[in-house]
């Protein structure tokens, strides 16, 4: 019928076409406090599947970045002291958000966690998946427990570990997996384990390495919100020849389907000649078992252009993201496994403008953005779908940025967790 | 009514409230549902178009008009001279000008593009729509869409103290 003078009195798939087309998250989210009907309608799998399809990249859920502040005075020193020293003990990690995001400057500050006074200060975050962000607790050294917390930033709510002792000398890296991260390899989601303590269901792994009498030594451990305490699995994983120490890349694991997690690392048992070469360490995160493999890269060499490459998760298959130079800007190359070891070049992406001197790349998997951060302390974003970069350095002075770890926020998920129920 | 030509298919949409308007085929086939219609024969020489009043329908045939590409004659010149870019822009300030209406009219015309599958017509109404809203309190979403509250206010409460982020 005509007439109609209230958005109430519109049915229901009408207001559906109207809400599928709010672009903004946090509009889209106080629309759902309209009355309950619009909760019921925004809060359904198959309005968040239209409005966010799966398996496509979405720009939204990249919000920004965890890192630290900096303490006063200490501006240009993280080279020559590390980064850890140059980090404010007292102050809990920063939220730096990009000035799109529905959490952005201006807007709306992030929210504290729920959390006792100063259990924050001092913590550094180590990597994020799924909205949740893992943080090692101060005070910290090298010899005594690892005390760690998951932190779920939007809901507030931040969970300490049992403390993590790796009897191994040093901690390679860690690795935070959710639900659908340990679903089963076919597709099949299995249900969510039932998370008494914890409010979401979260894994994770710490990776501790060891060089003894030439033989490499790992131990996994595993910390499941439905499991007490941390689970160990050692294992001795290859000859080294005597070499040793290694030397580690990257700190946080590429996870891709089923629970597979995997480090990258220089590989020192190699000619000496052969500079550049890599191995993985990889963890199934259901039973702990660990492997070594020797990775071949994709490239026939290490091209001069290739200015640097990082491994993660892309599509649910290990992947390598290699930056090349060129004039105009950079060229992304993301090389993924398919099977065994054979890599294909699934997609080339014209960055634009060129980033001087970059330091270190995070991908954001479902939100297809890169984090860039340069050797002149700038960060970046970079989008995959245009291949345009954004400078994002003003919005971040005083904090440290070798320690960054970007944040998604995986929206559908939000919504049917806080809408959801009803 | 545009001007018609020798050889144009015409089409004749009723109202419920007995209004007869004679498009052109094309023009009508701009809604999908329309489309369906013809294409599935299950259109005589005139169609009855269910809970669309001749005021908001003869808008909508407006509209239609307007958007039919314009290899018709619709009244706007096809030119080869007029860049594509240009007929854009030139669409963009027709459309704006279209969707000057008040709240009442604006619903009835989302409910008929809905209806009839218009995607152009249901982007314009709906993006309007959001538009009053965007960056707005909740009170005010509900005062501009004049929506009632069923929310228990302990209910509202919770729901505004967990999810700060959508509500500063």
């Amino acid at each position: 019928m005509m007439g109609i003078e209230t958005a109430a009195a519109l049915p229901d798939d009408v207001v559906l076409e109207v809400l599928v087309r709010v672009a903004d998250v946090a509009t889209l989210f106080r629309c759902a406090a309209v009355c309950k009907l619009w909760r019921r309608l925004i809060a359904d799998r198959s309005f968040l599947r239209r409005r966010w399809p799966e398996n496509a990249p979405h720009p939204s859920f990249f919000a920004g970045f965890f890192t630290r502040q900096r303490l006063h005075g200490k501006e240009d020193e993280d080279l020559l002291v590390g980064v850890d020293e140059v980090a404010d003990p007292d102050s809990p990690p920063v939220f730096i958000p990009v000035r799109l995001s529905a959490v952005g400057p201006g807007r709306r500050p992030f929210l504290s966690p729920r959390a006792p006074a100063g259990l924050l200060n001092g913590a550094k975050p180590l990597t994020s998946r799924g909205g949740l962000l893992l943080v090692r607790l101060a005070p910290h050294d090298n010899h005594g427990p690892v005390n760690l917390a998951v932190w779920a930033p939007l809901a507030g709510t931040c969970a300490v570990l049992p403390p993590l002792v790796c009897e191994l000398n040093c901690l390679l890296g860690y690795a935070l997996l959710t639900s659908e991260d340990c679903c089963s390899t076919d597709g099949h989601r299995t249900a969510p384990p039932e998370a008494p303590n914890y409010s979401t269901f979260f894994r994770v792994l710490a990776m501790g390495l060891a060089c003894d009498n030439g033989y490499l030594h790992c131990s996994l451990h595993r910390f499941s919100s439905t499991e007490p305490s941390w689970a160990v699995s050692t294992k001795r994983l290859g000859d080294m020849g005597g070499h040793g120490p290694w030397t580690y890349g990257q700190n946080d694991a590429a996870v891709r389907s089923g629970g597979m997690v995997h480090w990258l690392c220089d590989d020192w048992s190699s000619d000496i000649n052969d500079l550049i070469s890599y191995v993985t360490i990889d963890a199934r995160s259901d039973d702990g078992d660990v492997s070594l493999a020797k990775l071949s890269l994709p490239l026939p060499a290490i091209k001069l252009t290739l200015e640097y490459f990082h491994m993660a998760g892309f599509n649910g298959a290990l992947s390598l993201f290699c930056l090349h130079k060129e004039e105009e800007g950079l060229r992304l190359e993301i090389w993924t496994r398919s099977k065994g070891t054979d890599w294909d070049l699934a997609r080339v992406v014209e960055l634009r403008p060129r980033i001087e001197g970059v330091l270190y790349l995070l991908p954001g998997e479902k939100s297809g953005t890169l984090l860039i951060n340069s050797y002149k302390e700038d960060m970046y974003v970079a989008y995959l779908d245009t291949g345009a970069v954004e400078k994002i350095t003003n919005e971040f002075h005083g904090v440290t940025t070798d320690d960054a770890v970007p944040m998604e926020i995986d929206w559908p998920s939000l919504f049917m967790s806080r809408l959801g129920g009803l | 009514m545009a001007t018609r030509e020798a050889g144009k298919k015409m089409i004749m949409l009723k109202s419920p409230d007995g209004m007869e308007f004679e498009v052109e085929e094309a023009v009508a086939m701009e809604s999908q549902t329309i489309r369906k219609m013809i294409e599935d024969d299950c259109a005589d020489t005139a169609i009855l178009i269910p809970n669309i009043n001749s005021k908001i329908l003869s808008r909508v045939i407006e509209y239609c008009n307007k958007h039919v590409p314009t290899t018709g004659a619709t009244g706007a010149a096809a030119s080869d001279t007029v860049a594509p870019a240009a007929l854009a822009e030139d669409l963009k300030i027709w459309d704006a000008e279209f969707i000057k209406v008040n709240r009442a009219t604006r619903f009835d015309l989302i409910q008929a593009a809905s209806y009839l599958n218009i995607k152009g017509l249901l982007d314009l109404t709906s993006q309007t729509t959001i538009d009053t809203i965007s960056d707005n309190s909740l009170e005010e979403i509900r005062s501009f869409l004049s929506t009632k509250n069923d929310y228990l206010p302990e209910e509202e409460q919770t729901i505004r103290r967990e999810n700060q982020w959508a509500f500063q």
